[in-house]
């Protein structure tokens, strides 16, 4: 082996050691195997929903600490839950480390990433690619790499060590994983659920080239989506300089919107062509039980 | 080992690198749409044509494009050879960027590649590999001579098949294409610039034509040992093409023919070498067992300008 093989293959194996400190097995009382990131010192572990059917879950940490853990958030449209070690005394913290969060967003297509599982319960497995595709729409992270069941909520992250996703599904041989923004919006909960102040509706785009669009249907006056000149009546027809392909875009957008963004949104507006800027907005947090 | 160091240089170079070698190559790239479900890719070869899989278009001829600019247009397929599974577009537009090729005389084994491709929804993909396989010139089960044998081990989404593969400086040493048994195979860039000026002269690949159904037999002893041959294996004529070449110059049904211009042929294959597009009006000499006895006939080999029977 070369030098320069051997010094990569020593980083490689640096980094894989890294992150296993961050990633923890989950067992659900019904048997079910899956992974998990170590989000903060407390004991609050991300994980992907379909990895949490139930309340209640076992986590067995990298150093081997066996503790019980109950889930504190969930949300099946995003596939993630947060769990909360129940006894945060009993958490040793010894050769662990807290995952170090990087952002999607500064990706690039053909960029090696690494992803940390427990794939057949098998402890602490690596597996290496590179980013697949950047969408436009930042939904997913899509990376080339060969990922099992048992990887689903582990980290995706890049070589420097920064969770860039948790990894969710394997389609046509991929692997997608959700945009670390996403899980920190979901972490956020109530208080920064985004928020745009209109009703949309989706219609048959009547326009050569269009294949669809969204008609707005009802504006709250002073919302976010009133600030930026929309008006009743008025069809979306794309987002970031990129036309809708097919209705389901818009949702998909919705499902990942992070308040404070800012969005470009193509609006046909009285037969005319304009560009709305959106800033998305925060829902205000209305004062009862949660 | 506490903390990710800031000694990490070779990886990260590599993963940069890669990000790169994708980057480079990005404006050139396009999805192609044509009647099947998916789309495919394709690589802006040169000004104004497109170059992807025939695999891809199924039967349509009207394409929708989605060019790297992330602009959508209609385009007609020009010119198309389903043995070598390649179709090349022409565009209105000629201002997109052309990819650097390389003839890849440094590729080895071993050397890291990438799949790329263009796809519907996501725009630039790309997929990490290895040069799986190398070899020399060889020729496709339809007959078709390349070069060069590039079999990449990489995992080829569908969305990348008629993408290019690149090196890691981002220049395209072929494409990829659908190879035997479905395997993906990498037609060189060498290759390519000749085939595609056929392609865009011509609509097709045009292959010459003798017009014979040939079938491999096992030559009986005595006949092995009355001519004196070296080889245990003729072929069989099986059917003549009526008005075709050899029927004119008068190959008749039962005629086993033993070799072609002086080259011993016991395979459909080694025909094949004999027939390539520019042999088409030239003379093509047969070496055949007609009754037991040895007799030789010159053809004058005709033209095919698509698929079908030699």
């Amino acid at each position: 082996m070369t030098l320069q093989a051997l010094a990569l293959s020593q980083e490689l194996a640096a980094t894989s050691h890294g992150l296993r400190q961050s990633t923890v097995l989950i067992q659900g009382p019904m048997g079910s195997l899956g992974s998990g990131v170590l989000w903060r010192e407390t004991g609050l572990i991300v994980t992907n929903a379909h990895v949490t059917p139930q309340h209640r879950a076992w986590i067995t940490l990298a150093n081997g600490q066996q503790l019980a853990a109950h889930r504190v958030g969930y949300s099946q449209g995003l596939d993630l839950a947060a769990l909360q070690i129940q006894s945060a005394s009993a958490l040793d913290l010894t050769g662990l480390q807290v995952a170090s969060v990087g952002d999607a967003d500064a990706l690039r297509v053909g960029q090696l990433v690494i992803a940390v599982g427990n794939p057949q319960g098998n402890p602490g497995a690596v597996a290496l690619g590179i980013v697949h595709t950047k969408p436009s729409i930042p939904r997913w992270v899509q990376a080339d790499i060969q990922l099992a069941p048992g990887y689903s909520g582990g980290p995706l992250a890049t070589l420097s060590g920064e969770v860039v996703g948790l990894n969710t599904l394997i389609a046509g041989g991929r692997g997608y994983a959700v945009p670390s923004a996403l899980v920190k919006r979901f972490l956020g909960a109530q208080a920064e659920q985004p928020y745009l102040g209109l009703t949309l509706q989706p219609v048959k785009a009547a326009y050569p080239g269009i294949a669809a669009a969204w008609v707005v249907t009802q504006i709250v006056p002073g919302g976010p989506a009133a600030q930026a000149g929309l008006v009743v009546g008025d069809r979306i027809l794309g987002i970031n300089g990129r036309l809708f392909h097919q209705p389901s875009d818009l949702t998909d957008w919705l499902d990942c919107l992070i308040p404070g963004q800012t969005l470009t949104l193509q609006v046909s507006q009285s037969e005319q062509l304009v560009i709305c800027t959106l800033t998305v907005g925060q829902l205000s947090v209305q004062e009862q039980a949660a | 080992m506490t903390s990710f160091d800031a000694t990490l240089h070779a990886l990260d170079d590599l993963s940069k690198s890669l990000a790169d070698a994708v980057a480079t190559v990005a404006p050139s790239l396009v999805a192609v749409k044509g009647q099947r479900r998916f789309a495919y890719s394709g690589i802006h070869w040169q000004p104004g044509v497109v170059v992807t899989a025939d695999y891809g278009l199924s039967r349509s001829s009207q394409l929708t494009l989605t060019l790297p600019d992330g602009n959508v247009v209609q385009a007609d397929v020009s010119g198309r050879d389903s043995a070598l599974d390649l179709a090349i577009i022409q565009l209105e537009r000629t201002d997109l960027p052309v990819p650097q090729t390389s003839e890849g005389q440094d590729l080895r084994v071993g050397h890291l590649v990438l799949a790329v491709g263009q796809s519907w929804d996501y725009g630039t993909s790309a997929s990490l590999g290895l040069v799986g396989n190398l070899g020399g010139p060889w020729q496709t089960s339809q007959g078709r001579s390349i070069d060069r044998f590039i079999r990449p081990d990489v995992n080829l989404y569908p969305n990348l098949l008629g993408g290019p593969l690149i090196n890691t400086a981002g220049q395209v040493l072929g494409i990829n294409l659908n190879g035997p048994r479905n395997r993906v195979i990498t037609l060189p860039a060498f290759n390519l610039n000749r085939i595609i000026s056929t392609l865009l002269n011509q609509g097709s690949l045009s292959r010459g034509y003798l017009g014979l159904g040939l079938q491999p037999v096992e030559l009986p002893q005595t006949l092995q040992q009355t001519l004196a041959l070296s080889t245990e294996v003729g072929l069989l004529v099986v059917s003549v093409d009526a008005e075709g070449p050899a029927e004119r110059d008068g190959v008749l049904l039962g005629d086993i023919v033993l070799a072609v211009n002086g080259q011993v042929v016991d395979n459909l294959r080694a025909v094949y070498a004999h027939l390539e597009s520019d042999q088409i009006g030239q003379p093509v000499s047969l070496h055949l067992a007609r009754g037991g006895q040895p007799m030789d006939i010159t053809v004058t080999l005709g033209e095919k300008t698509h698929g079908g029977r030699r």
